[in-house]
């Protein structure tokens, strides 16, 4: 049940990117909405190898959630493998491609 | 008219604007193709992450100090909360006023997803209240409240008799729109239906829209000359306050993007003026700015003489400074108003601008007119220079960096200019919205640029020692290949 959440001191499951993100020339692929890594991962400043805006995302947009974003995200990481230069892919899910079943 | 204040959720832009995020081409294209009305977005086989409209609506709101922000939510969309709580706890100490603002959210779970939550966001709002005491209460919908179909507005509706201050649902669902923006208008929209009053007398405030209040003495001195004082908007403000907007004598805003709805909205539900030119960055565009203000409340006189004032203090100093910058290149990446206003600027102090990177474009504004700015560049604009649309699609801004080997890279968004470094190339954030303000702005931004790439050490001897997030096969493809064919 949905409870009063005060000064949160924690965030949900997608924040495993932040994970992957500290294992050197490692890369989360998202396939979550376009807001996801930046309130996770702190979208301000980061760098390193990577950083969140550098995560693919599937930006998954009303299209996505009724249609489906499967094939949305087999071009994302197609296009990772050869855009990005990173040793290991994880490919995280968020609760828009939960719900919707992509 | 784009703005329905009957509707309880805003219209994208999308939808509104005709905004789009995905072009490439040039400015006299965009204009043209803007103006024919044969615009289209263009999606892309690759995208990275962005940013959604919830958290800019609830960011804007969150700016006011004695407000609840209730986002109803899994608790990872909430986790913006300190980040933003902090921020407004200092620019409200900068001031020394109080800030009392909360935000919350309903940790939703599996279970909610399955069943429903509203019952429970109905006692998480009262516990809110009765916890805080808030002046008004804003919920923020999710993508998961928005795909179950949580009925906030039921609840919002159910609550308004059992509590006394205004409460608002405030639509903003992530997945809703592609532009961001979209966010700054349900926050917008928000205010205009919950908390603004129709007015009783006028007064002689002028509305300010900006972020961070920045230049808000320097402001308040400028408009005094004219009899008028700001009213900055929303940081720092009390519902209270708020209220009253549609009593001042006219709307101004920093930013065309973040004024559009809020400025059109007062002005055509209770006839509150709104200044429509181009915004007051730059010496054109400040003279312009002052000049539409002078119609607006009648003091045109006092307008004219407060420029030559001016003119005379600063133009012989910003011409010292441009001898300097003469010759350089530069390349901007910047939401819709700012990138093409910043390179009116640059161009004003003899800068060639050769790309802009707009995040996000509207094809009209909200009074159904073209950006100011696109018709200005248009017809004074030396070179028709290059212009992609990407919602800060970094691997696309890298590509072009790597390929046009600009003398400076300007940014408006953490974390986007430090790539460019990383990549040897000299670059300035523009996190405060009034670094280019009017002549004293004009004069501090030339000379920032100035120091910004005298020595271009640092970028060199980084990018030797660094690896790049992207593949040399990326680095020898076109920025915009992975752009798709246009749709509907």
């Amino acid at each position: 049940m949905a409870k009063i959440l005060d000064q949160p001191r924690y965030k949900c499951a997608l924040t495993a990117m932040q994970t992957v993100h500290g294992i050197t020339r490692a890369l989360p692929i998202l396939h979550s909405g376009p807001g996801c890594a930046d309130k996770l991962d702190g979208g301000a400043g980061s760098s390193g190898h990577f950083s969140p805006r550098v995560f693919p995302c599937t930006n998954i947009t009303e299209k996505e959630v009724i249609f489906g974003g499967e094939d949305r995200l087999i071009e994302i990481i197609e296009n990772s493998l050869k855009i990005i230069d990173a040793d290991i892919y994880v490919v995280l899910t968020g609760c828009s491609s939960e719900i919707v079943g992509g | 008219m784009t703005i329905n204040l009957n509707n309880s959720s805003v219209e994208t832009r999308e939808n509104r604007l005709g905004s789009i995020a995905g072009y490439n081409g040039d400015l006299h294209d965009l204009a043209n193709q803007t103006k024919c009305g044969t615009l289209k977005d263009r999606e892309r086989c690759f995208t990275q992450s962005s940013s959604c409209d919830a958290g800019c609506a609830l960011g804007q709101l969150a700016s006011i100090t004695d407000v609840a922000v209730i986002n109803h939510a899994p608790s990872g969309c909430t986790g913006m909360a300190s980040q933003t709580i902090v921020n407004h706890t200092q620019l409200a100490a900068k001031r020394g006023i109080p800030y009392t603002t909360v935000f919350l959210g309903t940790d939703m779970n599996e279970q909610d997803t399955v069943f429903g939550a509203t019952e429970s966001l109905k006692e998480i709002i009262i516990k809110t209240y009765q916890r805080y005491k808030p002046n008004a209460i804003f919920i923020g919908t999710s993508c998961v409240s928005g795909i179950i179909g949580e009925d906030v507005d039921s609840i919002v509706d159910e609550l308004k008799d059992e509590i006394p201050v205004p409460i608002a649902a405030v639509h903003c669902e992530g997945f809703k729109s592609k532009v961001w923006a979209t966010g700054f208008d349900a926050s917008d929209h928000a205010i205009l239906t919950s908390i603004v009053k129709p007015p009783k007398k006028k007064n002689n405030i002028i509305n300010f829209k900006n972020f961070n209040e920045s230049a808000r003495k320097e402001i308040i001195k400028i408009f005094a000359n004219f009899g008028v004082k700001p009213f900055f908007l929303y940081a720092n403000t009390t519902v209270e306050e708020l209220t009253h907007m549609s009593e001042s004598l006219a709307t101004v805003s920093i930013c065309g993007t973040l004024g559009t709805y809020l400025g059109n909205g007062l002005e055509e539900k209770y006839g509150v003026p709104y200044v429509k030119s181009i915004n007051p960055l730059g010496i054109v565009g400040f003279e312009t700015w002052l000049r539409e203000i002078g119609k607006v409340i009648n003091k045109q006189e006092d307008i004219e003489n407060y420029i030559e004032k001016e003119r005379a203090i600063y133009l012989p100093k910003i011409e010292g400074v441009k001898k300097e910058l003469k010759g350089l290149r530069a390349v901007l990446g910047m939401g819709a108003s700012y990138a093409f206003q910043v390179t009116r600027v640059l161009q004003e102090l003899g800068i060639e601008v050769v790309w802009v990177a707009s995040w996000h474009f509207d094809s009209k504004y909200d009074n159904g007119e073209i950006p100011p700015h696109i018709d200005y560049l248009v017809e004074n604009s030396p070179n028709n220079f290059k212009v992609s649309v990407t919602d800060q699609q970094n691997f696309e801004i890298l590509n072009i960096l790597n390929k046009y080997k600009p003398d400076i890279y300007f940014g408006r968004h953490p974390g986007t200019t430090v790539w460019a470094i990383k990549q040897g190339t000299a670059a300035l954030f523009l996190g405060d919205e009034f670094k280019t303000f009017g002549y004293r702005g004009t004069l501090d931004f030339a000379q920032t640029i100035l120091d910004t790439i005298k020595n271009r050490s640092f970028e060199k001897n980084l990018a030797a020692r660094i690896t790049l997030p992207y593949t040399e096969w990326w680095y020898k493809q076109d920025s915009s290949s992975l752009l798709k064919e246009e749709v509907e």
